[in-house]
């Protein structure tokens, strides 16, 4: 089922000089089960640092996570992670990095291969499987990773900005495979990113994120199937107004201080 | 012409190459052609000439037993039974260093605190000189094979313990991470996510010590071997054979060559699936 509870987290790094410093602070939210939740918030609003406490890298400072009722000790192979980065084994072809996680489970060989090469068609893989991943594009990588991720069978799905570093078009044409994955195979989906329209076009549900605390929480309820026409709608562009508004309140609340300034900046002589 | 194919380039690369080294072999003979006449240290030519460091082989007999007749053949059998001493002393300290340091790297980087522990000692022992540590070798071992194979694995051993710990901790975390997420344990990840990872460090450090593996071996055979390229090569200066020197230094370069390649060709095949920059 994958229901997730986020109960009162807290998270707070210490550093050495500037002591400690909270990257979460009172986040609660319930999650119910096969829902598309888009996390949003601008860099360092503890986006990722929620999901990596989702996914167990990270422990909470106070505060917890309950996953089916259960809280989160560590990771685990119930929760697939995408990772920002092109977090693939390099050394490792490309059906060989979809493997990993199904040898973990000691699966026999042929039986792993013949699953990894199923992922691999979903994804549009099939004719790489024995590529390295150097010789992937980017756009290809990131469905690498999406297959890697699958094939073990998570209930839950945790995205850290996986589509950031690639251009507009491929990422709308992810989003869209990512979106008919999941009707086929539901899944609860953590979905982080900085992009307000991926946000909107993706998810169920959007949770803002701004300096650790969670500030908005607006349901999504666009029809599905989303298509691109969906992106050029009048309702979308309201719709991304006000999660660019939430935002945009968000960063007012910085405690930055523009007095002292010149009104206008001397020209240059 | 603008854009050149790539084996046309380097076709062209290799014409160059060969036409500097024969220029260069010419201004060698030239050179000595001219200094022989001048230079003459106790008989013997200053600058050999490229002809008289060939005929030096047949003078190598005397290295396969005393009262070997002087040929071309017994000549280069002696020098192949000395290159094959060597070769064991330099590979042999080379593998023997390289498995127990990558062994020790890989024990090392296991656990931070063990990492801290040895740090203080690992930093003291690049301060040692190598050089220096060649008559305690001998002292150890006597003049036997095995005592200068285990100088070089010594030496070996220094630099490839430090590369694979150092390498080991630059393992990108998001790897782990990745592997930790489809649930791996602890254990799966050091054998199949740090171990790859860090080849590419360890083969550099492999190549660098190579590269001083040679002045490694000639140190150790110099000052305590019965045979080996080292030893001959000293022994030719108690006579001056300044012609057997120089065939010594010209074979040493061919198989540092010859050994470059081969290493070259594996580390890029065992690396293949590395992002060339």
């Amino acid at each position: 089922m994958s229901e997730i509870t986020i109960e009162h987290l807290s998270v707070s790094f210490t550093r050495r000089r500037a002591g400690a410093f909270a990257a979460l602070q009172d986040v609660s939210a319930h999650i119910t089960p096969q829902t598309f939740v888009a996390i949003l918030g601008l860099s360092g609003s503890g986006k990722t640092t929620l999901l990596n406490v989702v996914a167990g890298l990270l422990q909470p400072t106070s505060g917890r996570v309950l996953l089916d009722g259960r809280p989160i000790t560590g990771p685990g192979s119930d929760r697939g992670v995408v990772f920002q980065q092109d977090a693939l084994f390099m050394w490792r072809s490309v059906v060989k990095n979809v493997e990993y996680g199904l040898e973990v489970k000691g699966m026999p060989r042929a039986q792993r291969r013949a699953l990894a090469e199923h992922w691999l068609t979903v994804v549009g893989l099939k004719d790489f499987a024995h590529f390295f991943p150097k010789e992937l594009s980017g756009g290809m990588k990131k469905r690498c990773q999406l297959a890697m991720v699958l094939a073990n069978e998570p209930t839950t799905l945790l995205m850290d900005e996986p589509y950031g570093a690639l251009d507009y078009v491929t990422k709308c044409q992810l989003q869209d495979e990512l979106l008919a994955l999941l009707h086929t195979t539901p899944k609860t989906t953590l979905f982080v990113t900085h992009d307000i329209e991926e946000a909107l076009y993706l998810s169920d549900r959007v949770l803002i994120l701004s300096r650790g605390r969670l500030i908005a929480d607006m349901p999504v309820t666009f029809d599905s199937p989303r298509t691109n026409d969906l992106r050029l709608s009048p309702e979308f562009a309201i719709a991304k107004q006000r999660l660019w508004r939430s935002l945009d309140g968000a960063t007012q609340q910085r405690p930055l201080s523009l007095t002292g300034l010149p009104a206008s900046i001397p020209e240059q002589p | 012409m603008l854009a050149t194919s790539r084996p046309h380039r380097q076709r062209r690369a290799l014409t160059y190459h060969i036409a500097s080294l024969v220029a260069l072999l010419a201004f060698w003979w030239l050179l000595s052609y001219y200094t022989n006449s001048a230079h003459i240290i106790h008989g013997a030519s200053a600058l050999p000439s490229p002809l008289s460091v060939l005929n030096a082989i047949a003078g190598l007999s005397v290295f396969l037993a005393p009262g070997t007749p002087t040929t071309l053949a017994h000549g280069l059998a002696a020098l192949w039974q000395n290159t094959l001493v060597s070769a064991e002393r330099l590979l042999g300290g080379v593998l023997l260093g390289a498995a127990i340091g990558i062994t020790a790297g890989l024990l090392l980087a296991w656990s931070k605190l063990v990492r801290l522990l040895v740090q203080g000692p690992v930093l003291l022992v690049r301060t040692i000189p190598l050089m220096a540590l060649v008559p305690l070798f001998l002292a150890w071992w006597g003049g036997t094979s095995f005592g200068i194979l285990a100088f070089i694995a010594f030496a070996v051993f220094s630099v490839v313990v430090i590369s694979t710990v150092e390498a080991a901790g630059n393992v990108p975390p998001e790897l782990v991470n990745l592997a930790r997420t489809l649930g791996a344990a602890r254990f799966r990840i050091y054998r199949t996510v740090i171990l790859p990872a860090i080849v590419p460090a360890v083969i550099g450090g492999l190549r660098v010590v190579i590269g001083i593996g040679w002045a490694l071996l000639l140190a150790g055979e110099y000052l305590g071997a019965q045979n080996g390229l080292g030893h001959v090569l000293i022994m030719a200066e108690d006579y001056l054979y300044t012609a057997r020197m120089a065939l010594i230094v010209v074979m040493i370069m061919v198989y540092t060559f010859v050994l470059d390649r081969l290493f070259t060709l594996a580390a890029d095949w065992i690396t293949r699936w590395m992002p060339k920059d």
